[in-house]
């Protein structure tokens, strides 16, 4: 519904393939005008106690890619001539499992003879986001393993209102997961709200909202020497523990959400990453946007977890207004700043 | 620590005096190593390139420069420690697997290629 397709170009539908892998999860999907015909996944999952590391990741990513490629081709029953355009992640992410991705990305561009096009992982998110919630022009409250920001849309740029001063919001429930020895599988995170939906006891934890930013690093440090004794003391269970860390960085993420929206006037608020399928979040943010007479959008474990689709979706948007990368730009980035992209594509 | 080169491209003389952590003065002090790839047709050469090119070394002081020659990719690394040059050819070993697989499964390449 917010597609103008069938603009200058005629009727001809454009078929995008978008490769993501930068960080535990490599996925590769296939987006036909707005339309997912096919987003397989596979995900790097770590036994419990333990991080992902870059050279390991990037393994799992060689040894998965070829077959995850061809699930997206049949389950998308297209061939690689229907194909318009080869997108991929550039950044932000780790750099070993980001390159491992994108050299298959550029030798299947080269093979096909299709342009490549480099895209922002974070405007993948916001623009999947967009696309199957039809929220028009919300403030996105992007939450994931490496990246927590507060984005608003203004002037062709998405623009950083606020964010982490230190570790991003899902690295600091995944480190606490370690703490506790919690399962990664299918993720920390999922875990972790499981157990907080048994939790009763509110343990008081800092609260490190900054302004318009947050901090989180205090946080996970005071839990990770606290929780040992408090446990051993029986003061609290490791579902208080759980519960109570939600509830804290839930309510300054909400905060810091709420007052971006009072400054933009907006209505709507979109969350995505990984972190954004945590349903009480969704709830903590339904009630700020109930009582201000907003509406929350979100989407569901296939699109707020990495995924190859939104990489296509924000390719999709890049490509039919005229973007296209080089080879010799199409270096891979760990740094790559959400407000760095122009938005060609939207004219609001 | 470092363990005396023995390469015959390596003035063993300055190595021998520069310290272990760093950048060894001048470029005869620098180790360098050379991988040539062959490949079916110049056009997968090309294609080989195109895909491992783009992406910068990391650490600065390893230097990774490819080109194609005839139907081979030739791959030149230089690095002011063994060390390095070790990580930086493994990772580019993996990625070449990498390109080599994706050809090899999802080629040939289309004829109209320029």
């Amino acid at each position: 519904m917010d597609q103008e397709k069938q603009g200058a170009e005629g009727s001809k539908p454009i078929t995008v393939i978008g490769f993501e892998g930068s960080a535990n999860k490599l996925g590769i999907g296939i987006i036909r005008d707005g339309e997912v015909l096919s987003n397989p996944r596979h995900t790097y999952i770590t036994p419990p106690g333990e991080g992902f590391l870059p050279r390991d990741t990037a393994k799992h990513h060689q040894a998965h890619i070829l077959d995850v490629l061809q699930q997206a081709l049949d389950i998308a029953k297209v061939s690689p001539q229907d194909i318009d355009c080869v997108a991929y992640t550039k950044g932000p992410g780790m750099g070993a499992p980001l390159v491992s991705t994108a050299v298959v990305a550029r030798t299947v561009a080269q093979l096909w003879n299709k342009p490549l096009l480099g895209v922002n992982h974070c405007i993948g998110h916001i623009e999947m986001g967009r696309r199957v919630t039809g929220a028009v022009n919300p403030v996105v409250l992007y939450v994931s393993g490496g990246n927590t920001q507060v984005i608003a849309y203004q002037l062709k740029k998405y623009r950083i209102f606020g964010e982490t001063i230190d570790i991003a919001v899902g690295n600091c429930l995944d480190r606490f997961a370690r703490v506790l020895k919690i399962s990664n599988d299918p993720s920390p995170g999922y875990n972790i709200e499981q157990m907080a939906k048994k939790g009763e006891k509110l343990i008081d934890l800092p609260y490190g909202v900054k302004g318009m930013d947050v901090s989180f690093s205090g946080i996970l440090s005071y839990i990770e020497d606290a929780a040992q004794s408090l446990l051993d003391s029986k003061q609290a269970t490791p579902e208080d523990l759980c519960f109570s860390l939600q509830e804290t960085v839930f309510a300054m993420l909400v905060e810091i959400t709420e007052r971006a929206m009072a400054h933009c006037g907006s209505e709507e608020v979109l969350i995505v990453g990984g972190v954004g399928c945590n349903e009480r979040l969704q709830e903590m943010m339904g009630i700020m946007a109930a009582e201000r007479g907003a509406k929350v959008f979100a989407t569901d474990e296939r699109y707020c977890i990495d995924n190859g689709a939104m990489i296509a979706q924000a390719g999709w948007e890049m490509f039919r207004t005229g973007h296209v990368t080089a080879l010799a730009d199409s270096w891979c980035t760990q740094r790559f700043r959400t407000d760095e992209v122009e938005v060609t594509w939207r004219d609001d | 620590m470092l363990p005396p080169p023995t390469g015959h491209e390596i003035d063993q003389s300055k190595m021998a005096t520069s310290s272990d952590k760093q950048t060894v003065e001048g470029k005869t002090g620098l180790l360098s190593m050379e991988l040539r790839v062959p490949f079916p047709s110049q056009q997968l050469a090309l294609i080989a390139y195109g895909s491992l090119f783009p992406d910068p070394e990391p650490r600065k002081e390893i230097v990774k420069k490819l080109r194609v020659e005839g139907t081979e990719l030739i791959v030149l690394f230089t690095a002011p420690q063994a060390r390095l040059l070790r990580v930086a050819f493994h990772s580019f070993l993996d990625h070449l697997d990498m390109t080599i697989q994706t050809m090899e499964k999802f080629g040939p390449p289309e004829p109209h290629t320029a």
